[in-house]
């Protein structure tokens, strides 16, 4: 079956001094029909980069050095503009982490939802108001026949998000980008609007690539996990065999550091050091500096995402080996 | 709506009594009097100065002739002028009075459309040449000033190419020169102002999610960004209507335009204290309606801040 979205060898650059920054190198990553995919890694590690090359919506400084972004089959790294717009909103939609910044304050939410069913399927303002209803109706909004004509600043953040994603979904999008959907928004809320998420996928068979840096929210909505760091992709698996059992000491160190209940520590447990910024990717494996396994080849040569027997990929030298000291409890 | 308006009304007394108060001092520290003015060549005839500073009141205590002219004032009597001796104020100015508001009305009108189409074309065009360009014209049109431009036009338009008359007021045509000087600065400052704006829109969230949408760029800059644009424009809309109000003294002294400018300039050289008084405070007025006018059109472009119905 051909993945709804398939990114392969991605690398985007910045301009910097003196050379490009290559802020993502060689991305694989791919999002099956009503799969949903987490994306996950610290704050800098080139995810919402990931996510705006994948909708072709990159600031103009950014460029694509390599790689393909196939969507339903077609790579669209070549796509015209033209092409593009057809695209965007149509096959491929985004939301994005801040409700409150993201629908814009002079116009109605009906018409900014209604505006995407005007623009690809050539509705009339009255029909895209209808549709624009339902839509709010079919995203849990009360009242929308009221809250149609609402403007973004007298919505509630979490129905602010739902506007969204009612905005993304008015096209039957093959796939959904959820660029940190609830990291905006209460804890309640946040359930909620996962809750919706899932049904939608399920209504719809779209493939959701969902980013962000929260692993209870990967946990609970995703089937299989990416992890990014320093731009590169480390680990891929399945939800549930990465949370058993993570094969890369980065992800192992990731899932360690969220506090357990019952055990109560002292201390919280945190990743030595910070992730670099781009102008300062180390050589070999670029988690080499922070990792507590790291012999001397992961100094010297960059590990590549090897596929292990069982399907999972892992990039370390060292994967598979036992009593390393990032498994010490 | 009604109460909004009243209201504001009500807000505009203390402004123009402030304003009352300030030209009433300021025609006393200015040095000269009227009286000396009036008499011209007869200044050496005492009897007929005190005979006519008696006529005028002037011979009064500052405090008193204050409050006469308060009291005046508060029934509508805004005096006579000294200039015209037993000429009403209010026929003095009567048939300036719409000309200085038109001329910077116009001005206005204007300059909105051409400095915002351009701002946001050096927006759009940032760090090219036609963006280094727009703004090496934008800095040329605020730094020269305006009598100098005068000049210049006066000699290019009217003397050499003959497009438009060199000066008075006769026609329509005689206002294309002074409307066309008092809008360059103005339209150089909104060019600016929306340059800078529109760069700061063009980085919102919004913008992204209205390309996220697919919207073709025109309907992400005209509709989604523009929009943004103008709500901060309006604001300075005001104070731009303000300048423009005063830019009007010069350029009706420059273009001999019998507007409330120019006769302005020609009572406070004539010392003719009640007209001068009487500019100032429909200058203020004219000021505060177009403030007004700018907060109740703010509510329509921005939902945020619909007044409070």
């Amino acid at each position: 079956m051909t993945a709804a979205l398939e990114l392969s060898r991605l690398s985007v650059s910045f301009p910097g001094q003196p050379d490009r920054l290559r802020v993502i190198e060689g991305i694989d990553l791919a999002v099956g029909p009503g799969e949903v995919v987490g994306l996950v890694g610290e704050s800098g590690s080139g995810k919402s980069v990931t996510a705006l090359a994948a909708m072709r919506l990159l600031p103009s400084v950014a460029r694509i050095d390599a790689g393909a972004v196939h969507l339903g089959g077609r790579d669209i790294v070549g796509a015209s503009r033209q092409e593009l717009l057809r695209i965007r909103g149509a096959e491929i939609a985004m939301i994005f982490q801040e409700p409150m910044t993201s629908l814009n304050p002079l116009f109605r939410a009906g018409f900014q939802i209604g505006e995407t069913l005007e623009v690809h399927l050539g509705l009339s303002r009255a029909e895209a108001r209808r549709r624009a209803i339902e839509l709010m109706r079919a995203v849990g909004i009360p009242a929308p026949e009221v809250r149609v004509d609402d403007y973004p600043h007298q919505l509630s953040g979490g129905m602010r998000q739902r506007v969204m994603i009612a905005m993304a979904m008015a096209c039957r999008p093959k796939v959904l980008i959820a660029d940190e959907p609830t990291t905006a928004l209460d804890v309640t809320i946040q359930a909620q609007i996962l809750q919706l998420m899932r049904r939608l996928r399920e209504e719809s068979g779209m493939g959701i690539l969902l980013i962000t840096h929260d692993l209870g929210v990967v946990a609970g909505m995703a089937d299989r996990v990416v992890v990014m760091y320093a731009g590169m992709v480390m680990e891929e698996a399945p939800v549930r065999s990465l949370y058993a059992m993570p094969h890369h000491p980065y992800s192992r160190l990731l899932l360690k550091a969220i506090p357990r209940v019952r055990e109560r520590a002292d201390r919280l447990n945190q990743i030595a050091g910070t992730t670099p910024p781009a102008s300062r990717f180390p050589s070999g494996c670029r988690f080499h500096p922070r990792c507590p396994d790291a012999i001397d080849r992961c100094r010297m040569e960059l590990p590549p995402l090897e596929t292990m027997p069982d399907g999972r990929k892992s990039r370390c030298w060292r994967t598979g080996e036992a009593g390393l000291p990032s498994m010490s409890t | 709506m009604s109460a909004y308006v009243v209201r504001r009304l009500l807000g505009l007394l203390p402004v123009l009594a402030a304003a009352i108060v300030l030209t009433f001092a300021a025609n006393q520290f200015v040095p000269g009097d009227p009286v000396t003015v009036m008499l011209g060549d007869q200044g050496g005839n005492v009897e007929l100065e005190q005979k006519l500073r008696r006529e005028y009141g002037l011979d009064r205590p500052l405090p008193v002739q204050f409050a006469d002219y308060l009291a005046k004032l508060a029934r509508g009597d805004f005096g006579l002028s000294f200039r015209y001796p037993s000429v009403p104020v209010t026929q003095v100015i009567r048939d300036a009075l719409w000309i200085s508001p038109s001329l910077a009305a116009a001005a206005l009108v204007l300059a909105l459309p051409i400095g915002i189409s351009l701002g946001i074309v050096a927006a759009l065009r940032r760090n090219t040449l036609a963006d280094t360009g727009i703004i090496l014209v934008l800095v040329a049109g605020l730094s020269i000033p305006n009598f100098a431009l005068a000049a210049f036009f006066v000699w290019i338009f009217a003397l050499k190419l003959g497009w438009a008359p060199v000066a008075g007021w006769t026609s329509w045509r005689h206002a294309v020169l002074p409307v066309a000087l008092l809008a360059i600065p103005a339209a150089a400052y909104l060019a600016r102002l929306a340059r800078t704006f529109m760069l700061e829109v063009l980085q919102q969230d919004y913008v992204r999610t209205a390309r996220a949408k697919g919207l073709p760029e025109r309907l992400v800059v005209w509709r989604h960004s523009l929009r943004n644009v103008l709500v901060p424009i309006l604001t300075v809309c005001g104070v731009i209507f303000g300048t423009l109000i005063t830019g009007t003294v010069v350029i009706e002294t420059i273009f001999n335009i019998p507007g409330l400018g120019r006769i302005a300039i020609d009572s406070i050289f004539a010392r003719d204290y009640p007209v001068t008084m009487a500019i100032v405070m429909l200058f203020t007025f004219f000021y505060a309606i177009i403030n007004f006018i700018v907060d109740v059109l703010y509510g329509i472009v921005d939902p945020r801040i619909r007044i409070s119905r």
